[in-house]
């Protein structure tokens, strides 16, 4: 294009980040909130204690789901960890109809808590985007990959990016500021921001980019997803004949010594049949690789039948991109680390679309009323910055007031989080673009820092009483809540000073006369 | 881009959408080509069925976005075009000349 390298990254990084970065924002700011995933599941589940051992707690769901579920040709359920306090089950049944329950691990029965979403909704919403299958996953990697784009020729264009990182000027105002803040957000995260987009597109690779596995099988994906986990062919189909199941608990010693490790994931096929397999996978703790090595056992007998065998250069790569951008390997201090690296890249979007508007607001030909397609870029920049906090929070409000016998409770949760946003978008249409910033700024400061107190009058956790507890995950919740609001705050005054600063300079000038 | 405001004429709008043609569709296409071609290419070279359909899917996940820089980063959209055809082509007439493994 004319004008060198440079300019033509520069127009590349602007329009490629402004085509993607509402649907970005949006991804980035569930994605860090599903950092946390297992904490607001457990947080939305008041019932759930914080400890439990997730051999006894997988022996009680085996022993539960036999009993209550006994149409089923697949059962699963997903242990606890140091992270988890429910474990999700899942089963199919013979008529070809699905089942799911939070099971508590004390009882192995579904949890009593109102039914909710939880920490599933964010994660969901994170690559579906609560559209059709498959159209909100394409949509989700679409992005990833002009987001991606939108890093690359960044990077390009900023050619200073070590100096980068000690410039800002907030005191020159204005533009300035803005491409200051926004360098320095970029370049802190750089790394961070380009491989959670491509591992997350990898996440998701046989939907976005199927053709690996159709150019090698064509159209038996079958037979891919048997070659993927070896351990797993040849079940056989049910016999029809019942049989009583062998106890869980030998079965979890043999796999444990078999993967060395813990076991995290427990899968049963054609349970209570004479043909019934018991697969065991182990659980993410201390590797990077997210798929997981597993033991397939006879049900019936309880004799260990197969274990996957350690997979092939690219599956390995392939595992452990997937890996790191799930973070289930994650302790405390890493998630922390995932989570500000999300926050960062909040604050790149969201200052790269507000800098869209700053750099062309100067060549207006009259600001008062700009050209269609400006002030749209103005009303969505506050409809997906401010309506994406808006909505999170709105969701915890949700799960405490909604009734708790309220049909389909989780689904009316995930219609207020999208109607929220929506409401955000009309609502910044209606209000000049200043006053729209800080009032919304000031409505999210109060909707998360009042959640804790809410919560405390409403039934659910209570910070007073986490904290008596030792409830430690449950405290880190409350107060990120109330440190989010208060981030908000900070927000809120400053797009306020913002608003009018002229009165202020001139009485700043007349002090110091 | 002000050198280039000045002359936003027809023609100039017209390379501009056939770049994003170029780096979108195109570029989503020869990705996927390339997946096709290295999942049937590296089974002939001893390499297993899954590992090569997850390298060839890899590969064109990497490339995807570094493709459009290169796309914008010509003096001339002549450059991509050609360059992206002729790829095309290669990587075509080895993913038909090798067929799905068996």
């Amino acid at each position: 294009m004319n004008g060198g390298l440079r300019a033509s990254m520069s127009w590349l990084h602007t329009w490629t980040g402004l085509i993607c970065g509402w649907l970005v924002f949006a991804i980035f700011a569930t994605g860090t909130a599903t950092v946390f995933r297992h904490e607001i599941e457990a947080w939305t589940r008041p019932s759930l204690s914080a400890r439990s051992d997730p051999a006894v707690g997988l022996q009680r769901a085996y022993d539960h789901l036999l009993v209550a579920a006994p149409q089923a040709t697949l059962f699963g359920v997903q242990a606890t960890n140091g992270q988890e306090r429910d474990m999700l089950a899942f089963w199919s049944n013979l008529d070809g109809t699905y089942g799911q329950a939070d099971l508590d691990p004390a009882t192995g029965a579904p949890a009593v808590d109102p039914p909710t979403g939880g920490g599933e909704m964010f994660y969901r919403f994170h690559f579906e985007l609560m559209a059709p299958y498959p159209f909100g996953r394409l949509a989700a990697c679409l992005a990833a990959a002009f987001f991606a784009s939108a890093v690359v020729s960044g990077v390009i264009t900023h050619k200073r990016i070590f100096s980068d990182f000690f410039t800002f000027r907030p005191e020159k105002g204005g533009q300035r500021a803005w491409l200051d803040g926004h360098n320095v957000l970029g370049a802190l995260a750089l790394p961070f921001h380009l491989f959670i987009a491509l591992t997350g597109i990898v996440t998701l690779a046989t939907t976005f980019m199927p053709f690996g596995m159709t150019g090698a099988y064509g159209q038996d994906a079958a037979a891919f997803y048997a070659d993927s986990a070896p351990e797993t062919r040849g079940m056989p189909e049910r016999a029809g004949k019942p049989a009583v199941m062998a106890p869980l608990a030998p079965m979890i010693a043999t796999a444990e010594r078999e993967l060395g490790g813990k076991v995290g994931r427990l899968t049963v096929n054609n349970p209570g049949d004479a043909s019934a397999r018991v697969s065991l996978h182990r659980d993410n703790q201390g590797r990077l690789s997210r798929p997981v090595s597993g033991a397939v056992f006879d049900g019936v007998s309880g004799r260990l039948l197969a274990v996957s065998p350690p997979p092939g250069p690219a599956m390995a790569t392939n595992d452990l991109l997937y890996g790191l951008h799930m973070a289930e390997f994650a302790g405390p201090a890493l998630r922390w680390l995932y989570f500000f690296a999300g926050l960062s890249g909040c604050g790149l979007i969201a200052s790269g679309l507000v800098l869209w508007t700053v750099s062309r607001r100067r060549k207006l030909a009259n600001p008062a009323k700009p050209y269609f397609g400006f002030r749209l870029v103005e009303v969505m920049n506050v409809g997906a910055v401010m309506g994406l906090p808006l909505a999170i929070a709105g969701f915890f409000w949700a799960d405490r007031l909604l009734p708790a016998g309220l049909a389909d409770r989780p689904a009316v949760e995930g219609r207020i989080f999208l109607a929220t946003i929506a409401a955000t978008i009309v609502y910044s249409a209606l209000r000049p673009q200043k006053r729209a910033w800080t009032e919304t700024a000031w409505l999210a400061a109060f909707a998360f820092a009042a959640i804790p107190l809410l919560s405390a009058a409403t039934g659910g956790r209570n910070l007073a009483a986490s904290l008596a507890a030792g409830d430690w995950a449950m405290v880190a919740l409350d107060l990120t809540l109330v440190a989010l609001g208060g981030g908000f705050l900070f927000m809120a005054r400053r797009a306020g000073r913002v608003a009018a600063p002229a009165p202020r300079r001139a009485a700043r000038t007349a002090a110091a006369e | 881009m002000a050198a280039a405001s000045a002359n936003a004429g027809v023609a100039y709008r017209l390379a501009v959408a056939w770049r994003a043609v170029l780096a979108v569709g195109a570029n989503y296409g020869l990705c996927a080509l390339a997946a096709t071609a290295l999942a049937r290419l590296l089974p002939l070279a001893g390499v297993s069925r899954v590992e090569a359909a997850v390298a060839g899917t890899l590969v064109a996940i990497i490339a995807m976005p570094v493709l459009p820089v290169f796309v914008f980063a010509a003096r001339s959209a002549w450059k991509p075009t050609l360059v992206m055809a002729a790829g095309a082509a290669l990587l075509w007439t080895g993913a038909w000349l090798a067929g799905v493994p068996a």
